[in-house]
Protein backbone atom coordinates (compact mmCIF):
# COMPACT_ATOMS: atom_id res chain seq x y z
CA UNK A 1 0.00 0.00 0.00
CA UNK A 2 1.12 3.81 -0.76
CA UNK A 3 0.44 6.84 0.89
CA UNK A 4 -1.16 8.77 -2.29
CA UNK A 5 -1.89 12.01 -0.50
CA UNK A 6 0.43 15.08 -0.97
CA UNK A 7 -0.09 15.35 3.32
CA UNK A 8 2.46 13.38 3.80
CA UNK A 9 5.04 14.44 1.97
CA UNK A 10 4.39 18.06 3.06
CA UNK A 11 4.53 16.57 6.64
CA UNK A 12 7.91 14.98 5.68
CA UNK A 13 9.27 18.21 4.50
CA UNK A 14 8.43 20.06 7.82
CA UNK A 15 10.01 17.40 10.10
CA UNK A 16 13.43 17.63 7.59
CA UNK A 17 12.91 21.32 8.14
CA UNK A 18 12.36 21.15 11.87
CA UNK A 19 15.38 18.52 11.68
CA UNK A 20 17.88 21.16 10.49
CA UNK A 21 16.24 23.87 12.39
CA UNK A 22 17.09 21.55 15.47
CA UNK A 23 20.45 20.68 14.67
CA UNK A 24 21.98 24.63 13.37
CA UNK A 25 20.12 25.43 16.71
CA UNK A 26 21.87 22.55 18.82
CA UNK A 27 24.82 23.51 16.57
CA UNK A 28 24.98 26.96 17.76
CA UNK A 29 24.44 26.65 21.01
CA UNK A 30 26.96 24.01 21.82
CA UNK A 31 29.49 26.48 19.77
CA UNK A 32 27.82 29.38 21.91
CA UNK A 33 28.17 26.95 25.07
CA UNK A 34 32.09 26.17 24.19
CA UNK A 35 33.35 29.79 23.80
CA UNK A 36 31.47 30.83 27.14
CA UNK A 37 33.48 27.89 28.88
CA UNK A 38 37.19 28.87 26.99
CA UNK A 39 36.14 32.86 28.03
CA UNK A 40 35.26 31.83 31.69
CA UNK A 41 39.06 29.90 31.97
CA UNK A 42 40.61 32.62 30.19
CA UNK A 43 39.15 35.28 32.38
CA UNK A 44 40.19 33.52 35.48
CA UNK A 45 43.53 32.92 33.87
CA UNK A 46 43.78 36.84 32.97
CA UNK A 47 42.94 37.47 36.72
CA UNK A 48 45.76 35.06 37.86
CA UNK A 49 47.86 36.53 35.68
CA UNK A 50 47.02 40.11 36.80
CA UNK A 51 47.41 38.91 40.55
CA UNK A 52 50.33 36.64 40.31
CA UNK A 53 52.13 39.28 38.45
CA UNK A 54 51.58 42.16 41.31
CA UNK A 55 52.62 39.45 43.39
CA UNK A 56 56.16 39.61 41.52
CA UNK A 57 55.79 43.29 41.88
CA UNK A 58 55.12 43.56 45.41
CA UNK A 59 58.56 40.74 46.40
CA UNK A 60 60.32 43.31 44.09
CA UNK A 61 59.07 46.42 45.63
CA UNK A 62 60.08 45.11 48.99
CA UNK A 63 63.37 44.22 47.88
CA UNK A 64 63.70 47.42 46.92
CA UNK A 65 62.73 49.21 49.83
CA UNK A 66 64.77 46.74 52.18
CA UNK A 67 67.99 47.93 50.59
CA UNK A 68 70.02 50.96 51.09
CA UNK A 69 70.19 54.21 50.03
CA UNK A 70 73.10 53.77 47.90
CA UNK A 71 72.45 49.96 47.39
CA UNK A 72 69.03 50.26 45.11
CA UNK A 73 69.40 46.55 42.65
CA UNK A 74 68.44 46.76 39.01
CA UNK A 75 68.01 44.14 36.54
CA UNK A 76 66.46 41.14 35.73
CA UNK A 77 65.20 38.72 38.54
CA UNK A 78 65.22 34.70 37.78
CA UNK A 79 61.96 33.65 37.27
CA UNK A 80 59.79 32.82 40.17
CA UNK A 81 57.39 29.99 39.81
CA UNK A 82 54.27 29.30 42.14
CA UNK A 83 53.97 25.86 43.17
CA UNK A 84 50.50 24.36 43.09
CA UNK A 85 51.28 21.00 45.67
CA UNK A 86 53.23 23.21 48.36
CA UNK A 87 51.99 26.20 48.18
CA UNK A 88 55.17 28.15 48.21
CA UNK A 89 57.13 30.14 45.78
CA UNK A 90 60.43 28.74 44.01
CA UNK A 91 63.03 29.19 41.99
CA UNK A 92 62.78 26.03 40.33
CA UNK A 93 60.43 24.64 37.85
CA UNK A 94 57.56 22.35 40.18
CA UNK A 95 56.12 19.32 38.27
CA UNK A 96 52.67 21.36 38.44
CA UNK A 97 52.49 24.98 39.01
CA UNK A 98 50.28 27.76 38.80
CA UNK A 99 52.12 30.40 36.35
CA UNK A 100 55.40 32.29 37.21
CA UNK A 101 56.90 35.57 36.76
CA UNK A 102 59.44 37.74 35.37
CA UNK A 103 60.49 41.03 36.83
CA UNK A 104 62.68 43.53 35.96
CA UNK A 105 63.84 46.84 37.98
CA UNK A 106 65.39 49.62 35.95
CA UNK A 107 65.79 53.10 36.45
CA UNK A 108 64.07 54.92 33.40
CA UNK A 109 66.74 57.10 31.72
CA UNK A 110 64.39 58.63 28.80
CA UNK A 111 64.90 62.33 29.43
CA UNK A 112 61.77 63.35 27.57
CA UNK A 113 59.74 61.48 29.84
CA UNK A 114 58.07 62.34 32.73
CA UNK A 115 59.09 59.53 34.44
CA UNK A 116 62.72 60.54 33.86
CA UNK A 117 65.20 58.72 36.78
CA UNK A 118 62.45 56.97 38.83
CA UNK A 119 62.56 53.38 39.29
CA UNK A 120 60.09 51.21 37.22
CA UNK A 121 59.44 47.81 38.75
CA UNK A 122 57.65 45.76 35.29
CA UNK A 123 56.34 42.13 36.56
CA UNK A 124 55.31 39.76 33.56
CA UNK A 125 53.35 36.84 35.00
CA UNK A 126 52.28 33.80 32.71
CA UNK A 127 49.26 31.44 33.54
CA UNK A 128 48.10 29.02 31.31
CA UNK A 129 48.29 30.85 27.73
CA UNK A 130 47.57 34.12 29.48
CA UNK A 131 50.33 36.99 30.19
CA UNK A 132 49.78 39.83 32.05
CA UNK A 133 52.01 43.08 33.28
CA UNK A 134 52.02 45.09 35.39
CA UNK A 135 54.61 48.28 36.16
CA UNK A 136 55.02 49.94 39.38
CA UNK A 137 56.97 53.70 39.52
CA UNK A 138 58.56 55.31 42.67
CA UNK A 139 56.12 58.32 43.70
CA UNK A 140 58.60 61.24 43.10
CA UNK A 141 60.27 61.91 46.35
CA UNK A 142 62.90 62.79 47.89
CA UNK A 143 65.49 62.04 50.56
CA UNK A 144 65.52 64.79 53.33
CA UNK A 145 69.52 65.01 52.45
CA UNK A 146 68.78 65.97 49.53
CA UNK A 147 66.99 69.07 50.00
CA UNK A 148 68.75 72.48 50.12
CA UNK A 149 68.94 73.25 52.95
CA UNK A 150 69.48 70.42 53.84
CA UNK A 151 67.84 68.50 57.15
CA UNK A 152 70.64 65.94 57.79
CA UNK A 153 73.96 64.64 57.02
CA UNK A 154 73.49 61.37 54.72
CA UNK A 155 76.43 59.31 55.97
CA UNK A 156 76.71 60.56 59.66
CA UNK A 157 72.94 61.27 60.51
CA UNK A 158 73.69 64.39 61.97
CA UNK A 159 70.49 66.48 62.08
CA UNK A 160 71.54 70.06 60.35
CA UNK A 161 70.76 72.79 63.52
CA UNK A 162 72.58 75.52 61.63
CA UNK A 163 69.26 75.81 59.55
CA UNK A 164 68.20 79.61 59.62
CA UNK A 165 65.23 78.38 58.03
CA UNK A 166 63.13 75.37 56.60
CA UNK A 167 61.08 74.99 53.65
CA UNK A 168 57.97 73.40 53.65
CA UNK A 169 57.76 70.43 51.04
CA UNK A 170 54.56 69.76 49.51
CA UNK A 171 55.18 66.12 48.42
CA UNK A 172 56.21 63.38 50.68
CA UNK A 173 60.14 63.09 52.29
CA UNK A 174 61.69 60.20 52.74
CA UNK A 175 64.52 60.43 56.21
CA UNK A 176 66.67 57.77 55.45
CA UNK A 177 70.43 58.43 56.25
CA UNK A 178 72.86 55.69 56.74
CA UNK A 179 72.80 55.72 60.26
CA UNK A 180 70.59 56.64 63.15
CA UNK A 181 69.37 60.44 62.55
CA UNK A 182 70.99 62.18 65.92
CA UNK A 183 72.47 65.27 67.04
CA UNK A 184 75.93 65.78 66.53
CA UNK A 185 76.48 67.76 69.86
CA UNK A 186 75.95 66.02 72.62
CA UNK A 187 76.53 69.39 74.88
CA UNK A 188 74.52 71.96 72.62
CA UNK A 189 72.75 69.65 70.47
CA UNK A 190 70.11 73.18 69.10
CA UNK A 191 67.40 72.35 67.40
CA UNK A 192 66.04 71.79 63.63
CA UNK A 193 62.40 71.55 61.87
CA UNK A 194 61.92 69.39 59.44
CA UNK A 195 58.33 70.21 57.58
CA UNK A 196 56.50 68.73 54.88
CA UNK A 197 52.71 67.39 53.84
CA UNK A 198 54.12 63.71 54.78
CA UNK A 199 57.10 62.73 56.35
CA UNK A 200 58.54 59.42 56.54
CA UNK A 201 61.58 57.60 58.46
CA UNK A 202 63.31 54.44 57.70
CA UNK A 203 65.87 54.58 60.27
CA UNK A 204 65.96 55.37 64.33
CA UNK A 205 66.13 58.74 65.85
CA UNK A 206 68.33 58.41 68.46
CA UNK A 207 68.11 61.39 70.56
CA UNK A 208 69.96 59.89 73.41
CA UNK A 209 73.41 61.15 73.94
CA UNK A 210 74.58 57.96 75.60
CA UNK A 211 78.03 58.16 76.99
CA UNK A 212 79.39 61.43 75.64
CA UNK A 213 76.58 63.35 78.47
CA UNK A 214 77.60 60.60 81.15
CA UNK A 215 81.29 61.56 80.64
CA UNK A 216 80.15 65.24 80.67
CA UNK A 217 81.58 67.32 82.96
CA UNK A 218 78.75 69.96 83.69
CA UNK A 219 80.07 73.43 83.01
CA UNK A 220 76.35 74.96 83.33
CA UNK A 221 76.18 75.44 79.32
CA UNK A 222 74.13 72.07 78.88
CA UNK A 223 71.05 72.29 76.41
CA UNK A 224 67.94 70.75 75.30
CA UNK A 225 67.39 69.53 72.15
CA UNK A 226 64.82 69.55 70.24
CA UNK A 227 63.58 68.22 66.38
CA UNK A 228 60.48 69.61 65.40
CA UNK A 229 58.37 67.39 63.02
CA UNK A 230 56.07 69.22 61.36
CA UNK A 231 53.78 67.53 59.17
CA UNK A 232 49.98 66.15 58.85
CA UNK A 233 51.02 62.66 57.65
CA UNK A 234 54.83 61.22 59.99
CA UNK A 235 55.58 57.31 59.76
CA UNK A 236 58.16 56.86 62.21
CA UNK A 237 60.79 53.83 62.67
CA UNK A 238 62.09 53.57 66.53
CA UNK A 239 62.84 56.74 68.28
CA UNK A 240 64.95 56.93 71.49
CA UNK A 241 64.55 59.98 73.56
CA UNK A 242 66.50 61.82 76.86
CA UNK A 243 65.29 63.21 79.57
CA UNK A 244 67.03 64.07 82.87
CA UNK A 245 64.75 65.84 85.63
CA UNK A 246 65.95 69.08 87.71
CA UNK A 247 67.87 68.23 90.72
CA UNK A 248 68.79 70.66 93.76
CA UNK A 249 72.22 69.69 95.49
CA UNK A 250 72.73 70.93 98.95
CA UNK A 251 75.74 72.51 98.91
CA UNK A 252 75.66 72.67 95.07
CA UNK A 253 73.00 74.57 93.40
CA UNK A 254 70.37 73.76 91.07
CA UNK A 255 71.36 71.68 87.86
CA UNK A 256 68.62 72.14 85.07
CA UNK A 257 66.34 69.60 83.45
CA UNK A 258 67.62 68.39 80.97
CA UNK A 259 65.49 67.02 77.27
CA UNK A 260 66.15 65.62 74.30
CA UNK A 261 62.75 65.07 72.47
CA UNK A 262 60.70 65.06 69.05
CA UNK A 263 57.71 67.37 69.07
CA UNK A 264 55.23 67.13 66.69
CA UNK A 265 53.43 69.98 64.95
CA UNK A 266 50.65 70.51 62.49
CA UNK A 267 51.27 72.74 59.35
CA UNK A 268 49.77 75.97 59.62
CA UNK A 269 46.22 76.32 58.13
CA UNK A 270 46.89 72.29 57.26
CA UNK A 271 45.33 69.36 59.72
CA UNK A 272 42.35 67.93 60.77
CA UNK A 273 40.02 70.06 63.12
CA UNK A 274 39.65 68.56 66.72
CA UNK A 275 35.71 68.72 65.97
CA UNK A 276 35.96 66.00 63.79
CA UNK A 277 37.79 63.77 65.32
CA UNK A 278 35.95 61.93 68.88
CA UNK A 279 37.45 62.91 72.08
CA UNK A 280 39.73 65.73 70.89
CA UNK A 281 39.94 68.90 71.87
CA UNK A 282 37.70 70.90 69.76
CA UNK A 283 39.46 73.72 69.03
CA UNK A 284 42.85 72.26 68.29
CA UNK A 285 44.44 71.06 65.09
CA UNK A 286 45.47 67.17 64.42
CA UNK A 287 47.83 65.20 62.11
CA UNK A 288 48.13 61.36 62.07
CA UNK A 289 50.91 59.90 62.92
CA UNK A 290 52.28 55.82 62.77
CA UNK A 291 54.71 54.53 65.52
CA UNK A 292 56.27 51.65 63.34
CA UNK A 293 58.74 50.98 66.20
CA UNK A 294 58.88 51.63 69.92
CA UNK A 295 59.31 54.75 71.70
CA UNK A 296 61.33 55.02 74.37
CA UNK A 297 63.08 57.65 76.86
CA UNK A 298 66.15 56.81 78.75
CA UNK A 299 66.21 58.41 81.61
CA UNK A 300 69.54 60.15 83.62
CA UNK A 301 69.95 61.69 87.21
CA UNK A 302 72.38 64.45 88.34
CA UNK A 303 74.79 62.73 90.31
CA UNK A 304 78.09 64.01 92.16
CA UNK A 305 81.36 61.88 91.94
CA UNK A 306 84.38 64.32 92.41
CA UNK A 307 82.33 66.18 89.79
CA UNK A 308 78.70 66.73 88.92
CA UNK A 309 77.44 64.77 85.74
CA UNK A 310 74.67 62.98 84.50
CA UNK A 311 74.29 59.38 84.51
CA UNK A 312 72.15 56.57 83.06
CA UNK A 313 68.87 55.59 85.60
CA UNK A 314 66.55 53.39 83.26
CA UNK A 315 64.78 53.67 80.02
CA UNK A 316 60.97 54.48 80.52
CA UNK A 317 58.56 53.62 77.17
CA UNK A 318 55.97 56.30 75.93
CA UNK A 319 52.60 55.02 76.54
CA UNK A 320 48.92 55.70 75.66
CA UNK A 321 46.41 54.79 78.32
CA UNK A 322 48.88 52.41 79.74
CA UNK A 323 49.75 51.05 76.33
CA UNK A 324 52.71 51.44 73.87
CA UNK A 325 52.54 53.09 70.97
CA UNK A 326 54.57 50.87 69.44
CA UNK A 327 52.58 49.73 65.96
CA UNK A 328 50.11 51.92 66.78
CA UNK A 329 48.52 55.18 64.56
CA UNK A 330 47.48 57.94 65.91
CA UNK A 331 46.06 62.07 65.87
CA UNK A 332 48.05 63.64 67.14
CA UNK A 333 47.73 67.50 68.55
CA UNK A 334 49.81 70.28 67.53
CA UNK A 335 52.57 70.37 69.60
CA UNK A 336 52.61 67.24 70.73
CA UNK A 337 55.63 66.36 72.88
CA UNK A 338 56.52 62.60 72.36
CA UNK A 339 59.00 62.54 75.84
CA UNK A 340 55.36 63.79 77.58
CA UNK A 341 52.17 63.38 76.06
CA UNK A 342 49.22 64.74 78.15
CA UNK A 343 46.23 62.08 77.74
CA UNK A 344 44.10 64.84 79.57
CA UNK A 345 44.34 67.22 76.86
CA UNK A 346 43.80 64.62 74.01
CA UNK A 347 47.45 64.87 72.18
CA UNK A 348 47.59 61.42 71.01
CA UNK A 349 44.02 59.82 70.11
CA UNK A 350 44.43 56.24 68.90
CA UNK A 351 42.74 55.26 65.24
CA UNK A 352 41.54 52.11 65.55
CA UNK A 353 41.21 51.53 62.36
CA UNK A 354 44.35 52.53 60.83
CA UNK A 355 44.81 49.62 57.74
CA UNK A 356 43.48 52.18 55.19
CA UNK A 357 45.55 55.40 55.54
CA UNK A 358 48.99 53.58 56.75
CA UNK A 359 48.74 52.28 53.19
CA UNK A 360 50.26 55.24 52.70
CA UNK A 361 53.28 54.25 54.30
CA UNK A 362 53.83 52.72 51.00
CA UNK A 363 52.86 54.70 48.27
CA UNK A 364 56.91 54.94 47.35
CA UNK A 365 55.43 53.02 44.18
CA UNK A 366 52.43 53.90 42.22
CA UNK A 367 51.05 50.93 40.06
CA UNK A 368 50.95 51.88 36.57
CA UNK B 1 13.07 16.45 -8.49
CA UNK B 2 10.40 18.18 -10.17
CA UNK B 3 9.34 14.21 -11.57
CA UNK B 4 9.78 13.08 -8.10
CA UNK B 5 6.67 15.53 -6.70
CA UNK B 6 4.81 14.87 -9.76
CA UNK B 7 5.18 11.31 -9.43
CA UNK B 8 1.16 9.95 -8.21
CA UNK B 9 2.80 6.79 -6.35
CA UNK B 10 3.20 8.43 -3.20
CA UNK B 11 5.51 7.06 -0.09
CA UNK B 12 4.86 3.52 1.97
CA UNK B 13 3.61 3.69 5.71
CA UNK B 14 7.17 1.32 6.10
CA UNK B 15 8.69 3.85 4.27
CA UNK B 16 7.51 6.68 6.64
CA UNK B 17 8.48 4.55 9.52
CA UNK B 18 11.60 4.52 8.59
CA UNK B 19 12.00 8.16 7.70
CA UNK B 20 10.55 8.57 11.84
CA UNK B 21 12.84 6.22 13.39
CA UNK B 22 16.02 8.10 11.41
CA UNK B 23 14.84 11.64 11.96
CA UNK B 24 14.30 10.79 15.53
CA UNK B 25 18.00 9.07 15.92
CA UNK B 26 19.25 11.76 14.70
CA UNK B 27 17.16 14.50 16.89
CA UNK B 28 18.05 12.52 19.90
CA UNK B 29 21.42 12.92 19.34
CA UNK B 30 20.95 16.85 18.77
CA UNK B 31 18.23 17.53 22.01
CA UNK B 32 21.08 16.53 24.42
CA UNK B 33 23.13 18.72 22.88
CA UNK B 34 21.16 20.96 23.54
CA UNK B 35 20.55 20.23 27.05
CA UNK B 36 23.77 20.35 27.75
CA UNK B 37 24.36 23.68 26.13
CA UNK B 38 21.78 25.08 28.03
CA UNK B 39 23.51 23.77 31.34
CA UNK B 40 26.54 25.09 30.48
CA UNK B 41 25.50 28.50 29.93
CA UNK B 42 23.63 28.47 33.10
CA UNK B 43 26.94 27.36 34.80
CA UNK B 44 29.04 29.83 33.01
CA UNK B 45 26.73 32.60 34.53
CA UNK B 46 27.17 31.47 37.79
CA UNK B 47 31.29 31.16 37.56
CA UNK B 48 31.19 34.38 36.17
CA UNK B 49 29.52 36.11 39.03
CA UNK B 50 31.60 33.79 41.41
CA UNK B 51 34.88 35.16 39.63
CA UNK B 52 33.69 38.92 40.33
CA UNK B 53 32.87 37.72 43.89
CA UNK B 54 36.95 36.72 43.96
CA UNK B 55 37.84 39.60 42.77
CA UNK B 56 35.95 41.79 44.68
CA UNK B 57 37.09 39.59 47.58
CA UNK B 58 40.40 40.13 47.20
CA UNK B 59 40.20 44.21 46.00
CA UNK B 60 38.87 44.74 49.41
CA UNK B 61 40.59 42.87 51.73
CA UNK B 62 44.01 44.68 50.04
CA UNK B 63 42.48 47.89 50.00
CA UNK B 64 41.23 47.64 53.54
CA UNK B 65 42.96 44.53 54.49
CA UNK B 66 39.08 43.53 55.69
CA UNK B 67 37.63 40.03 54.75
CA UNK B 68 34.61 40.19 53.21
CA UNK B 69 32.00 37.46 55.16
CA UNK B 70 30.69 35.50 52.59
CA UNK B 71 28.94 31.71 52.39
CA UNK B 72 31.41 30.99 49.33
CA UNK B 73 34.53 33.18 49.41
CA UNK B 74 36.73 33.35 52.47
CA UNK B 75 40.47 34.99 52.10
CA UNK B 76 43.20 33.08 53.94
CA UNK B 77 46.56 35.44 54.69
CA UNK B 78 49.66 32.58 55.16
CA UNK B 79 53.25 33.66 55.94
CA UNK B 80 55.56 33.15 53.15
CA UNK B 81 59.04 34.31 51.33
CA UNK B 82 59.61 34.63 47.95
CA UNK B 83 63.18 33.83 46.69
CA UNK B 84 64.71 36.44 44.76
CA UNK B 85 68.16 36.48 42.81
CA UNK B 86 68.99 39.58 41.06
CA UNK B 87 72.28 39.71 38.38
CA UNK B 88 73.76 36.10 39.59
CA UNK B 89 73.44 37.45 43.08
CA UNK B 90 73.16 35.72 46.46
CA UNK B 91 69.67 34.46 47.12
CA UNK B 92 67.54 36.48 49.25
CA UNK B 93 64.01 35.87 50.82
CA UNK B 94 61.58 38.25 50.62
CA UNK B 95 59.30 37.78 53.54
CA UNK B 96 55.66 38.36 53.63
CA UNK B 97 52.18 36.91 53.47
CA UNK B 98 50.38 34.77 49.98
CA UNK B 99 46.61 35.94 50.21
CA UNK B 100 44.19 33.24 49.00
CA UNK B 101 40.71 33.81 47.92
CA UNK B 102 39.40 30.16 48.39
CA UNK B 103 35.74 29.26 47.12
CA UNK B 104 34.16 27.58 50.03
CA UNK B 105 32.48 24.44 47.91
CA UNK B 106 30.06 22.72 49.94
CA UNK B 107 29.78 19.38 48.35
CA UNK B 108 33.07 18.83 47.88
CA UNK B 109 36.49 20.88 49.50
CA UNK B 110 37.43 24.09 49.51
CA UNK B 111 39.73 25.50 46.41
CA UNK B 112 41.58 28.19 45.66
CA UNK B 113 40.73 30.38 43.07
CA UNK B 114 43.05 33.58 43.50
CA UNK B 115 46.25 33.98 44.63
CA UNK B 116 48.58 37.17 45.30
CA UNK B 117 51.67 38.24 47.33
CA UNK B 118 51.81 41.32 49.63
CA UNK B 119 55.53 42.22 51.29
CA UNK B 120 56.15 42.27 55.22
CA UNK B 121 56.02 46.03 55.41
CA UNK B 122 52.94 46.22 53.63
CA UNK B 123 50.99 43.38 55.25
CA UNK B 124 52.30 44.64 58.60
CA UNK B 125 50.76 47.97 58.33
Amino acid sequence: MRIQSEQGIAAMGVVIMLLVVLSLLGTALWQYSMFEINAARRNEEYLQALYLAQAGAEAAKEFWLNAGVSNKPEGSLERVYYNLDTGEFQLEEPERYLGFFDVTIKINMDESSYKHNLTEIISTATVGNISRTVTLVTYPHRFGHELDPIWYEENEGYINTRMPYYTPYEDMIVVKPQTSLRFQSAHLPGSATFSASSILFEVQIDLDPGQAVVDLDYDGNIRDGFLYIESESIFFDEIIMMYAPERRFIFGGTFPEVKRGVILKVPEGKGIPGSQIPGAVQSAQYGRVHFGNRVVKQIYNWNWLIFYHLSKKGQETVKVNSQPVEGKSFYFRDGTDLLNPRLDSADLIEIKDDFAWSQFYNKRFFWE
Amino acid sequence: MSRWFQNESGVTLTEILVAIVLISLIAAAFIPMIGVSVKNIREISSKNKMIAEYRAALEIYLAYGEDIKSDSVEIIKETTSVPIKINGNNLEWIDGHIIKVVELDRSTRSKEKLITFIGETNGNK
